[in-house]
């Protein structure tokens, strides 16, 4: 048996297809030869590591296990010999059981008006669940419109879409995108939700999750704790706890942001949601495509913001938001550096009639000669005249590859359905969040516009 | 006497520290058979049911592993019983002692894995995700990228042996830094 042979068939033997003369024959050479058996725990270690990558998180968290033992009782599962009241690892959830049939669906599901989805499952024939029921292996696809879960185990989400997850078990679920919020009562403590960043265990709370494609999740909670493991690089566990969000690092560490209640909706809207504000969103590999669009007789031409944990490296300067200068390819002086909750707030005044402005438009241009800062990503607030700030929406545009090293642009626009974004403004703040691929998850922000006139009339309450 | 509540999580902590080197210890007890994450699940459970016996200070691996031990030989006769080729016991044993890992190398080797994972492209890290993190067949994902299964065997072959030898340049890398 020369080498080559020798790692085909130890493949063989891991993936549990060896057999007859082979198989006796790979346990004589593993009896004879030490560098055999060298190999042999090279490819143990390769598969072991493998299938622990696959699993790794269900097998390290830990719950109380008479939590389990209880959620098991009330689904009429019997279990072979389990004791009460003790701490082990959640592992132990898929221990040998013989399982009966639950007496109830493990997921129903509500949808609001206009709701798009599509369901598949894993079950066939007479085992298909009916109705808006999911059952370990079901996949949920949101296009757009807006879902609620309940679960048996009494935990409570709500899915906005688009979002694409499927439920593995009652207590997992695979989150490859969307907007979730989740609450979770005590007894259902250990749920877990898997995305393509990170695995999540709950650990008695009410959190929230944003996965979306080409962007590093976050995870936002707002009571309680959860536990979370990244899946890349270090895939470094992190405990967070009532007001916390986090998002994670392509290295596999956890980096702060800012938490975003309003992000997230608790309970199934009664009505089609329409969206108010309008996002036209562009990109081009042509790094100064946009330079013509500034504008410098928009609202905040002129001010100069209230800045908080912007980049000041290389001259930039978060002035250079709002001096309608767009600047030259490498012109870090007119350019201004986010970090990820780096803010800028303008205030705008009171207007003509000291009912503050009318805010129509939102344009914000970021570029960069490459690595993926020319990406944006932000969260814009309002603030009425006497009241009190609220999101008016999140931008998360990440068209450009950080390998894209001849640079490139992004401009988003927003408007309002009805004309106007928000009406009594006095007081506008930007808040940078974190992009795909840059530096620091950092970008290089050129200009932001505000257009519109002062209000004419007190808005309706 | 039970364990007091810090007790309790310190227990707990080395079973979870030890979760990596006890899977590994069972699957090299009983390779390519089913099972190991029921066998490793009742080692947990007989590892709880333990804890007072155990002493603080004592070395958790060895006696973690013990235990799986005599789970995986049960386990073992069932597969006998049931006909299933297996290793005989001597050999079986002396794979399993020497292919102990602490879990310090088994961190160091998942690391390794990963970056090498990095370097393959993005159709054989879908072959190795489709192998590794889904319970189909490899039939059904020959059916989607239409490909011949034996092709993909192939093809899942050259990729563990790369993914191997790139692992091992790695671990030589981290040991001479270190």
């Amino acid at each position: 048996m020369n080498h080559r042979e020798l790692e085909h068939q130890l493949q063989e033997l891991f993936d549990g297809r060896l057999q007859g003369l082979e198989f006796e024959a790979l346990q004589q050479k593993l009896r004879d030869d030490p560098e055999a058996r060298k190999a042999y725990r090279e490819y143990l270690y390769l598969h072991q590591s493998l299938v622990f990558r696959s699993k790794g998180v269900d097998l390290l968290n830990v719950v109380p296990m008479d939590i389990i033992v209880k959620r098991r009782q009330r689904r009429s599962i019997r279990t072979a010999g389990m004791g009460a009241a003790a701490v082990i690892m959640i592992g132990l959830l898929v221990m040998a059981l013989i399982a009966t049939r639950a007496p109830q669906p493990t997921l129903t599901f509500n949808i609001a008006p206009g709701t798009d989805i599509d369901i598949s499952h894993a079950l066939t024939a007479e085992d298909v669940p009916d109705g808006l029921v999911l059952e370990p292996g079901s996949r949920l696809q949101v296009a757009n419109g807006t879902v609620e879960l309940e679960f048996a185990s009494g935990v409570r989400g709500i899915v906005r879409g688009p979002a694409d997850l499927t439920l593995q078990r009652e207590d997992l679920i695979d989150l490859a995108c969307g907007t979730v919020w989740f609450k979770v009562p005590a007894e259902a403590i250990g749920f877990k939700v898997n995305t393509p960043d990170f695995a999540l265990t709950d650990l008695g709370t009410e959190f929230g999750i944003i996965s979306e494609p080409n962007f590093l999740d976050e995870v936002h909670v707002f009571d309680g704790k959860v536990e979370v493991r990244s899946r890349h690089g270090f895939k470094k566990k992190e405990l967070l706890t009532i007001g916390q969000a986090r998002y994670a690092g392509i290295t596999g560490s956890w980096k702060e942001t800012p938490l975003r209640r309003d992000h997230f909706l608790d309970t199934l809207p009664t009505t089609k949601v329409e969206p108010v504000v309008i996002s036209s969103e562009y990109f081009s590999t042509s790094q100064l495509a946009y330079a013509g669009d500034v504008s410098d007789s928009d609202l905040l031409h002129g001010l100069s913001p209230a800045a908080i944990g912007w980049n000041l490296g290389n001259d930039a300067h978060p002035n250079a938001l709002s001096d309608g200068i767009h600047g030259a390819r490498i012109d870090p002086v007119q350019c201004a550096w986010t970090t990820v909750g780096a803010t800028a707030e303008y205030h705008l005044r009171t207007g003509a009639k000291g009912l503050g402005y009318d805010i129509t438009a939102i344009q914000s241009i970021a570029d960069w000669n490459g690595a993926g800062f020319g990406n944006q990503a932000w969260t814009v607030e309002v603030k009425p005249v006497g009241g009190s700030y609220r999101i008016l929406h999140t931008v998360n545009y990440h068209p450009l590859s950080s390998l894209l090293h001849s640079g490139g642009a992004t401009k988003v626009m927003l408007t309002g359905k009805s004309g106007v974004l928000a009406s009594g403004i006095e007081s506008i703040k930007f808040t940078a969040s974190h992009v795909a691929g840059s530096v620091d998850n950092a970008f290089v922000w050129r200009e932001l516009d505000v257009f519109g006139t002062p209000t004419d009339q007190a808005p309706s309450r | 006497m039970e364990l007091n509540a810090t007790q309790q999580a310190e227990f707990v902590s080395q079973i979870a520290r030890y979760q990596s080197a006890l899977h590994a210890y069972i699957i090299s007890l009983m390779p390519g058979m089913d099972g190991v994450d029921d066998v490793l699940q009742e080692t947990n459970l007989v590892l709880w049911e333990k804890r007072r016996t155990f002493e603080p200070g004592s070395n958790f691996r060895a006696w973690a592993c013990a235990i799986a031990r005599f789970r995986v030989m049960g386990h073992r006769r069932k597969l006998a019983r049931q006909g299933f080729q297996l290793f005989d016991d001597d050999l079986a044993e002396q794979l399993a002692t020497e292919c102990e890992a602490e879990p310090e190398e088994l961190s160091e080797r998942v690391h390794a894995l990963e970056h090498c994972l990095g370097h393959l492209q993005e159709k054989e890290r879908a072959l190795i995700e489709f192998r590794y993190f889904s319970d189909s067949q490899l039939e059904e994902y020959a059916a989607q990228c239409g490909r011949p299964v034996e092709s993909l065997r192939v093809s899942l072959f050259r990729i563990r042996a790369a993914l191997k030898k790139c692992i091992t340049g790695e671990l030589t890398l981290y040991r001479t830094r270190s």
